[in-house]
């Protein structure tokens, strides 16, 4: 019975891939840890500790309260100077450039789907056959999903950075377009594989009787798939949102500006405020996109 | 091997309703069932067959009457009295509730987690002992499936994930084994040959084995005892040769809602 | 539209018109209010100069210094990309690996099914636990609300909080990374493991589980494969936010490309995008082989 269980457990169906993947990523797991790459507990010692007390006790109170003492009056005026004063407008500004850089990469997207999508993006579109392709067509769906991976593996980040050496600052055209591309590439992505899993059987119908590619993508294909394709585009504008809050430190104006300068400045209570507005707007744009989505399912 | 007072083995079901909302699924039903017996509940969907199935093992609880199993009342348990009741009630649920990326071996072995604290409900999903594989080996190899002990469930063909399933059941150590329509998923042939398993298994092992079915022929050739039931009544309950056309027929009267098939 | 003049609830057509209508109207709004000139989305003068600098960098990516600029004890750029690379790497992992334990505690802790029972459960025994369930609503709610703060705050903006706090060490890096992630995967994981099947739930139920044991044979093999598959999607983020966190000034893959950037050297700065490019590429070839294994449907 025993060797019987051995055999059974050593021919057992197992996949080389997940076992050496879990042993790859546990093994360099531990070494991160345990070499010494990271520094734990570097901040328990000496200076760094003081830094840290510091940060806590002193530098993270509200300016007025530290000479005074602590009274509600006086952290909301000085509150209040903050928020009147930009964080207020520079919020506003944050949740401007995500939703245009959201509509906008919309748009690209909605130019960028069809184009990768294989049931479209092809000689005899929405039909069965299958093989015999021409050269052309897989070649357009090859560089369009090749530029739309690398738009998406770029951090936005590293794209405003880049933007803004391009166009210049004082506007906010790196930051929106930045998300706009960004996102643009993800929507398109995802709207090309909410195309590709559309149910054939309308479209080709279509098709057979006479409609052209064009008349088929609008009277078809986009109806069918804009349901699913609006509630991806809601869970990428929350994302918005969080990056475009960021990207202001860079030099574009969103909160990420005034945080940076706050930082500059080494006024950290300031800039505990204005990250918890950042915390805040982001929150508001979580619970928007989540009702949106829910409006689209359900008519709630 | 038994614990010490045994596994349960005798229902008796007195004056039981059963209500969801307005409506009941079981109307003033009276039954007994002796250890060691082979009932099949039969009727058409909807009659009540499931919901008198839950009475059995205390998922569900009826709005009247009682449910006493060995002279317990099934339904004014301590938690932990029930749980141990439960743990020797072998069960195969219609929709099996395996676990598809566990391995067969894991998902018989998750028959005795009623057993025992936290510690051995957790350690046999990371270690199995040899002595619990060997057993859970003994009993694949009984249903014809003993090759597949280290297969994942997801990689099994619906006939061999029903046989997971009874093994499953029969890991448990039950005196009570209840199946809801064990053989809805599988197609004529293995719905006979899995019925004829399930009823040789409770012969040799002197189980009382309680089962709802749809197919009502299958049932009135291999089943001893049916209990007919419809909307909520029993319509007639007697040894499978007593059974007549004439039951058949009120069973299925218009106005029930499905076909034997 | 008639139908809603009789009051009904509008068609999903109509809905996604409104939605879409709105957009629109929002955008133009937002366009107005940022004072966007449509001139200044095409580079100026010098934009152009720096732009065409920019392309031809990305056809001849640089595989030593440009005009000598390091100085003279820098490593081989190559070598400084392959260390810089590393770096994020183990940013990127020691963060994900911290992020995984938040996100598996939370999770659980923030998933309904780890608080609620069966609900056909007799309802005798549902009443006497109530006191109980009313702690357990506590923490429910509270965990919830600690993810979503972990979360709305952007893993620069912690790492913008720790510098001023901890100062420059690896490890804030790694906290800021492990506090957003740890609350994203927390709440991915709670939702998975609530829209999990409950067919074996029931059924180990029903043969006298207890609570620990159903949940870890019952839902959370059921959940692990498309929480595993989401976790690795995470790490791919992961290895992009470590190389941001270079612009702070850890030794990220960030930190060289800024510098390169601003010293004009648009074919060192390809070299350095083109190797995050391969290192992600790379990760999502792996993850996408992955998760055919591990998600079975």
């Amino acid at each position: 019975m025993t060797d019987r269980l051995q055999s059974l457990y050593r021919s057992r169906p197992r996949s080389r891939l997940v076992r050496g993947s879990v042993a790859v990523g546990g093994l360099f797991t531990v070494w991160v840890w345990t070499s010494g790459a990271v520094e734990v507990g570097d901040f328990m010692t000496g200076r760094r500790r003081e830094n840290l007390l510091r940060f806590v006790t002193e530098e993270s109170v509200p300016f007025p309260l530290r000479q005074e003492g602590f009274d509600l009056a006086r952290a909301w005026s000085w509150a209040r100077g903050v928020l009147w004063d930009h964080g207020l407008e520079a919020a506003g500004a944050t949740l401007a450039i995500a939703t245009l850089a959201i509509v906008l990469a919309g748009i690209l997207s909605w130019w960028l789907a069809p184009l990768a999508a294989a049931n479209v993006a092809t000689a005899r579109p929405f039909e069965l056959v299958v093989g015999g392709e021409r050269l052309v067509w897989r070649a357009l769906r090859v560089v369009v999903r090749a530029g739309m991976i690398v738009m998406r593996s770029i951090p936005e980040y590293v794209l405003a950075f880049l933007l803004l050496a391009v166009l210049g600052p004082n506007h906010a055209w790196p930051a929106v377009g930045a998300l706009a591309l960004h996102n643009g590439a993800i929507l398109g992505r995802l709207g090309a594989e909410t195309i590709e899993n559309l149910e054939p059987g309308p479209l080709r119908t279509l098709r057979g009787v006479g409609a052209s590619r064009r008349a088929v993508l609008a009277g078809g294909v986009f109806p069918l798939a804009l349901g699913n394709y609006l509630l991806y585009f809601f869970y990428r504008f929350e994302t918005c949102v969080r990056e475009a809050t960021v990207l202001g430190m860079l030099g574009v104006v969103s909160l990420g500006f005034y945080i940076q300068e706050a930082r500059a400045k080494l006024y950290y209570d300031e800039m505990l405020l204005l990250i918890g507005l950042g915390a805040l707007i982001v929150l508001a744009a979580d619970f928007l996109s989540s009702r949106a989505r829910r409006y689209l399912r359900s008519g709630v | 091997m038994r614990a010490m007072k045994g596994p349960p083995t005798g229902f008796r079901l007195c004056g039981v309703t059963v209500e969801y909302g307005a409506s009941a699924a079981l109307r003033d039903f009276d039954l007994a069932i002796e250890p060691g017996e082979v009932v099949a509940f039969v009727g058409p969907s909807g009659a009540g067959k499931s919901t008198a199935l839950g009475l059995c093992n205390g998922t569900l609880c009826p709005s009247r009457g009682t449910v006493l199993l060995d002279g317990e009342d099934l339904c004014g348990l301590a938690a932990a009295r029930l749980r141990a009741l439960r743990s020797r009630i072998g069960l195969i649920p219609q929709e099996l509730g395996l676990v598809g990326n566990l391995r067969v071996s894991q998902n018989v072995l998750s028959g005795r987690l009623g057993r025992g604290g936290l510690l051995a409900a957790l350690r046999p999903l990371f270690h199995a002992r040899r002595s619990e594989l060997a057993e859970v080996l003994a009993i694949l190899d009984r249903l014809g499936i003993g090759e597949k002990l280290f297969h994942r469930v997801d990689s099994l063909s619906g006939g061999e994930r029903q046989r997971v399933a009874i093994a499953r059941a029969l890991y448990q150590e039950p005196g009570v084994l209840l199946a809801d329509e064990p053989l809805s998923a599988l197609d004529p042939a293995r719905s006979r040959e899995t019925l004829g398993l399930l009823l040789d298994v409770a012969r040799e092992e002197r189980l009382t084995l309680i089962l709802s079915l749809h197919d009502i022929e299958l049932a009135r050739e291999l089943v001893g005892r049916l209990v007919g039931l419809r909307r909520g009544r029993v319509v007639f309950d007697r040894p499978r040769e007593e059974v007549s056309d004439e039951d058949l027929a009120r069973l299925y009267q218009l106005g029930g809602t499905g076909r034997a098939g | 539209m008639p139908a809603e003049a009789l009051g009904a609830r509008p068609s999903s057509v109509s809905r996604r018109g409104r939605l879409l209508t709105g957009l629109l109207l929002a955008a133009g709004l937002a366009w107005a209010s940022l004072g966007l000139a449509p001139g200044d989305a095409l580079p100026g003068e010098t934009g152009r100069g720096i732009l065409r600098l920019f392309c031809e960098g990305a056809l001849s990516p640089a595989l030593t210094y440009e005009d000598g600029s390091a100085p003279a004890d820098a490593p081989l750029l190559l070598v400084r990309v392959g260390g810089a690379l590393w770096k994020t790497l183990i940013f990127a992992a020691a963060g994900m690996s911290l992020a995984l334990v938040i996100g598996l505690l939370f999770g659980f802790l923030g998933a309904r099914s780890w608080w609620t029972d069966d609900e056909r459960e007799c309802e005798v025994r549902a009443r006497a636990r109530a006191p109980v369930r009313r702690v357990m609503t506590l923490v429910h709610v509270s965990v919830r609300v600690l993810i979503a703060l972990m979360r709305s705050v952007h893993e620069l903006l912690w790492a913008v909080l720790l510098l001023a706090a901890l100062g420059l060490t690896s490890f804030s890096a790694v906290i800021a990374i492990a506090i957003p992630y740890g609350g994203t995967l927390a709440k991915v994981f709670s939702e998975m493991l609530d829209e999990c099947p409950r067919d074996s739930v029931r059924s180990l139920r029903a043969i006298g589980a207890g609570g620990v044991g159903v949940f870890a044979w019952g839902l959370l093999p059921r959940a692990a494969g498309d929480m595993s598959a989401y976790a690795f999607y995470r790490f791919e983020c992961a290895v992009r936010s470590s190389a941001i966190l270079g612009f702070f000034g850890y030794p990220t893959i960030g930190y060289y490309l800024r510098l390169s950037a601003e010293n004009v050297h648009y074919r060192e700065v390809w070299t350095y995008l083109y190797a995050l490019l391969a290192l992600v590429g790379l990760l999502e070839l792996w993850s996408s082989k992955l998760r055919r294994r591990v998600v079975m449907r």
